[in-house]
């Protein structure tokens, strides 16, 4: 059983890094740095639905350091920190409160990850104008959250093999 | 896919695409405000072309004015997204150079209200 979860989880991070790399190659649409339009989220969401908090924050961590060396810098690790502790702390509140599917996890995710990563930058900046871009951004993240949310909504019955206690 | 989920996506849709579309209507503006660490360090007239300057310990950034617009054509920042960002002219745009703690903001010289809401 852990083997096997270790194994998995390790598959997550996997998928986060491609996503996290693909995202680098689409062009910045707000200027700050490590700013992404979520789509790495997926496999945290997906680790949070097939196991729990804990694992969601493994991955996810695993995520931010590797990503951070591979195709970022210092600079950008905080950054994808401050959005990422937002995001999966609203993540997993609303998944306890039940009040929302998956799709309105990951869109809630997806607007405090943005807001976590504006809150840094305005106070890096000791500026307000960055405000100016908070609505676009908010509603491009609003559809990659809606679209990862489907995403995971449709696959994690599917996938439900991969946490099955009794097969091992 | 609950109830709740379509009512947050649609509610947050309807709050800001308003918004958005007020943005981008805004109008021109007529003046740069070049700002570090949040203050202002020089006020650009955008109805002259020309090239200009900024150096500090972190770097520089090099702004150019034209046609009046404004963007930053050169900088030694690590991520160049100041420069990759472009030219901007709308009132209260920006460009953020963040490892400078540097931005160009514009500004128009009627002390800008877009709306006057009685």
């Amino acid at each position: 059983m852990k083997i096997k979860k270790i194994a998995f989880l390790g598959l997550f991070v996997a998928v986060a890094m491609i996503l996290s790399f693909l995202e680098t190659l689409i062009p910045n649409i707000v200027p700050i740095p490590g700013f992404k339009i979520g789509l790495a989220n997926f496999a945290i969401l997906l680790a949070l639905y097939l196991y729990d908090y804990k694992e969601a924050i493994i991955v996810d961590l695993v995520r931010i350091l590797l990503s951070a060396i591979l195709f970022g810098s210092m600079f950008s690790l905080f950054y994808s920190l401050s959005g990422a502790v937002l995001a999966l702390t609203v993540e997993i509140v609303f998944k306890r409160v039940d009040k929302f599917s998956v799709i309105g996890v990951s869109v809630l995710g997806a607007v405090f990850h943005n807001i976590g990563q504006f809150i840094l930058a305005i106070c890096i900046l000791k500026s307000f104008s960055l405000l100016y871009y908070l609505p676009f951004t908010l509603i491009f993240c609003i559809l990659t959250g809606a679209f990862n949310g489907y995403l995971v909504l449709i696959l994690k019955d599917r996938l439900k093999f991969i946490n099955n206690k009794n097969q091992s | 896919m609950k109830k709740n989920d379509l009512i947050l996506i649609i509610a947050a849709l309807l709050l800001l695409i308003p918004i958005a579309l007020i943005i981008i209507g805004s109008k021109d503006g007529d003046k740069a405000l070049v700002k570090r660490d949040g203050k202002i360090i020089d006020v650009i007239d955008l109805s002259k072309d020309g090239i200009y300057t900024y150096e500090s310990e972190s770097g520089y950034n090099k702004v150019e004015v034209k046609n009046k617009e404004i963007r930053v054509n050169e900088a030694d920042c690590p991520g160049h997204d100041c420069v990759n960002k472009g030219f901007i002219k709308r009132n209260n745009e920006s460009i953020i150079c963040l490892p400078h703690k540097f931005e160009v903001t514009i500004s128009s010289n009627d002390e800008g209200y877009d709306v006057v809401i009685q």
